[in-house]
């Protein structure tokens, strides 16, 4: 189960004078995605004012292919948290896989069997978190904890703590990062599929619409027929094959597996996005398309202070202020909807 | 101490009705608890480290282990307290860079050690402060707002230096705090000074938690806020009392961390925070809230120590420590899970 839940206890507060401000705002209470494409194009439209250089349209594309690794890792992070279990080892996956892949390359001399060998290390150790979690009945936020200690302790062990890098030096391989298709970089297409994919995963079968079952409630779940455990264990290996496919772009942005990748809090960072989409943590609540927003939004106010010439210190503080003030919203607007459904019925 | 939370682990297992023989209750507890199973694994670690190395059970090699662990037990003890809470305090790691930096700089300006640790622990308390006020008044998880909070300082602590903040005060006993020890104590040896304020702190807050009114709030309203809430326990206070003592603890650690490396650094703790909850939640305190020992933090952080103390001892590569603490965390996680199938809990 989750173990971090949100104060259950929260009740609505008192009906206040519910103006016509309010009503306007109410597609934006009801639809997350909308709140989350306004709280977007607000951040947005305040660095088009602020910077000149962040007008063009080339900055939104550039987002797409900064932000592309933390959309495609979110995307089975989304999935999990929704199931209500947690993946804390995508941070090290991110390094785990990058070195694997570069590895191979040095090692084989051959592109495809590096990346195959990267992308297989995905759903390898999604596949153990999935069987300590599902078989052993180990907590997944503990799970995934020891396997990011475990594997970035594996990856200095392998690489002593240098860099590996590519000495065939495949520009094919650098191509995936740098190249694009009509002006749109290939990282932001690599995300758009997955993420369109995995949406149709959850919405359109039955295998997705369980996940909310599962992380609402796991005994009514099971007891409704549903087979948790092997959906949850199927749900880890998506996450770390995410997480691998992430970690391979990474890599491929300079050719050069990084030992460091994703050390200053990958796994937590995209945690935080996601629940600025308004995905609960403790399981259930949420969708996956305002996931996206919410990294796409941390990730353009990240773009925005560069471009302002801010400094990384700069960067930290804001983004976590814009954090904070996202997640309350969240919070108003939940408290809102639940007042407005209480006000229809009465 | 922590006797009471164990009894009241095993009620309703067959085995805790043996209490009547000493020797029956003792193995139970021994087996049947997450501080018994620590307990037997440290043991068995130390014996094969003292047959390993000589130097292992020197009297200069345990204290120097002891004075390792000290900086993360002192913080473990108040995330110890937050966690049974049912609150958690991601910052732990940034306050380190933070309070550190702070502190350098007061101690610099004004070469008084009482003035840096005074402004030291301030900044401990304000942190712990607005930690429980966004968490409690604006109703955000705590997981979120110290998140939030994790960014936020690391920001500040780089926009307070650019690298690290040297010692410009030459303050006798300002080292002594990081590196000195107090008076030769005979059969014991010289004890380090960061060994005495670490037991200080634990034999402390142990005893608030286990012998008073306030320690048995922290469990009462982790284990049910609400029927704590209904039966007259301030919820909100016992809260805000475990994020300002989390906070406080954190900023000791730090005032430790900057008299031994002699300068605060604006990169110190990085990754701190997981270590901490990794170590706490080995020691059998659940997410869930209301469970969990300070005995049981021992015990895990003295594994996790002795374990790194014994990679250095036996000249096995460093690199190894990270993986290795991972590898324990899983393990002991899948002990406990077992230990509580075999209980039949959960």
């Amino acid at each position: 189960m989750a173990a971090i839940h949100p104060d259950r206890s929260a009740a609505a507060p008192s009906a206040g004078g519910g103006g016509g401000i309010r009503r306007r705002l109410l597609p934006a209470v009801r639809h997350e995605e909308i709140a989350l494409l306004g709280l977007f194009l607000l951040v947005a439209a305040f660095f088009a004012v602020a910077v000149p250089s962040a007008r063009s349209g080339g900055t939104y594309l550039d987002l797409l292919r900064d932000a592309a690794p933390n959309l495609i890792a979110a995307i089975g992070v989304t999935l999990l948290l929704l199931a209500g279990e947690f993946d804390l080892s995508v941070g090290s996956m991110l390094a785990f896989t990058g070195v694997v892949t570069v590895s191979t390359f040095n090692a084989t001399d051959s592109m495809w069997l590096g990346i195959v060998a990267g992308l297989l290390t995905g759903p390898l150790i999604g596949a153990i978190n999935g069987y300590l979690v599902t078989v052993q009945g180990m907590n997944s936020l503990m799970t995934t904890l020891g396997m990011l200690f475990a594997l970035r302790g594996l990856v200095y062990v392998w690489t002593n703590q240098t860099p590996v890098v590519d000495e065939n030096g495949f520009s094919v391989f650098t191509g995936f990062y740098r190249g694009e298709i009509a002006r749109i970089p290939l990282p932001g297409i690599i995300a758009l599929v997955l993420i369109a994919l995995a949406w149709l995963f959850a919405t359109r079968t039955e295998f997705g619409r369980n996940i909310y079952a599962i992380g609402g409630n796991r005994t009514a779940a099971r007891v409704s027929g549903i087979r948790v455990q092997r959906n949850t264990f199927l749900l880890f290996v998506l996450s770390g094959t995410m997480a691998a496919i992430a970690g391979v772009l990474v890599a491929s942005q300079t050719g050069t597996g990084y030992f460091d990748a994703g050390v200053q809090g990958f796994e937590l960072i995209v945690i935080a996005s996601i629940v600025l989409g308004g995905v609960s943590l403790s399981g259930g609540e949420g969708n996956l398309l305002s996931a996206m927003l919410g990294v796409l939004i941390l990730g353009m106010v990240a773009k925005g202070l560069r471009l302002m010439g801010a400094h990384t210190t700069q960067q930290l503080v804001v983004t976590g202020i814009v954090m904070l003030l996202a997640v309350f919203l969240h919070g108003v607007r939940q408290r809102m909807l639940v007042e407005s459904r209480r006000r229809n019925r009465a | 101490m922590g006797a009471d939370s164990i009894r009241t682990l095993d009620v309703g297992s067959p085995a805790g009705r043996s209490t009547r023989r000493p020797l029956a209750g003792l193995a139970t507890w021994l087996f049947r608890t997450q501080e018994g199973v620590l307990l037997l694994v440290l043991l068995a670690l130390c014996v094969v480290l003292s047959r390993l190395s000589p130097v292992f059970a020197s009297e200069r090699n345990v204290f120097v282990l002891l004075s390792q662990i000290s900086l993360t037990m002192i913080t473990a003890v108040g995330m110890t307290l937050l966690i049974v809470g049912r609150e958690v305090d991601l910052s732990v790691g940034s306050m380190q860079a933070f309070v550190g930096v702070v502190a350098m700089q007061t101690l610099n300006a004004t070469s008084n050690l009482f003035a840096g640790l005074a402004v030291a622990i301030l900044a401990g308390v304000v942190v712990g402060l607005v930690n429980a006020g966004l968490t409690l008044g604006l109703r955000i998880n705590s997981f979120i707002v110290t998140l939030a909070m994790l960014t936020i300082l690391r920001g500040l602590a780089y926009t307070f230096t650019d690298a690290a903040v040297q010692n410009a005060h030459n303050l006798e006993a300002f080292r002594a705090i990081g590196i000195g020890f107090i008076a030769h104590i005979p059969g014991v040896g010289r004890i380090p000074w960061p060994v005495v304020i670490t037991a200080v702190v634990f034999v402390a807050f142990a005893l608030l938690l286990t012998r008073t009114t306030i320690g048995r709030y922290v469990y009462a309203v982790g284990g049910n806020p609400r029927a704590a809430e209904l039966s007259g326990v301030s919820v909100w206070g016992v809260k805000t009392f475990c994020f300002v003592v989390t906070g406080v603890l954190a900023a000791v650690s730090a005032f430790i961390l900057i008299a031994r490396l002699n300068s605060g650094q604006n990169n110190a703790g990085f990754g701190f925070e997981l270590q901490v909850i990794g170590a706490v939640l080995l020691g059998g305190a659940s997410l869930a809230g209301g469970q969990g020992t300070l005995v049981g933090t021992l015990l895990a952080v003295l594994l996790l120590g002795t374990l790194n103390n014994g990679i250095i001892l036996l000249g096995i590569d460093s690199s190894w420590q990270l993986a290795v603490n991972g590898l324990i965390i899983l393990v002991a996680v899948l002990l406990d899970a077992r230990r509580r199938r075999a209980v039949g809990q959960e």
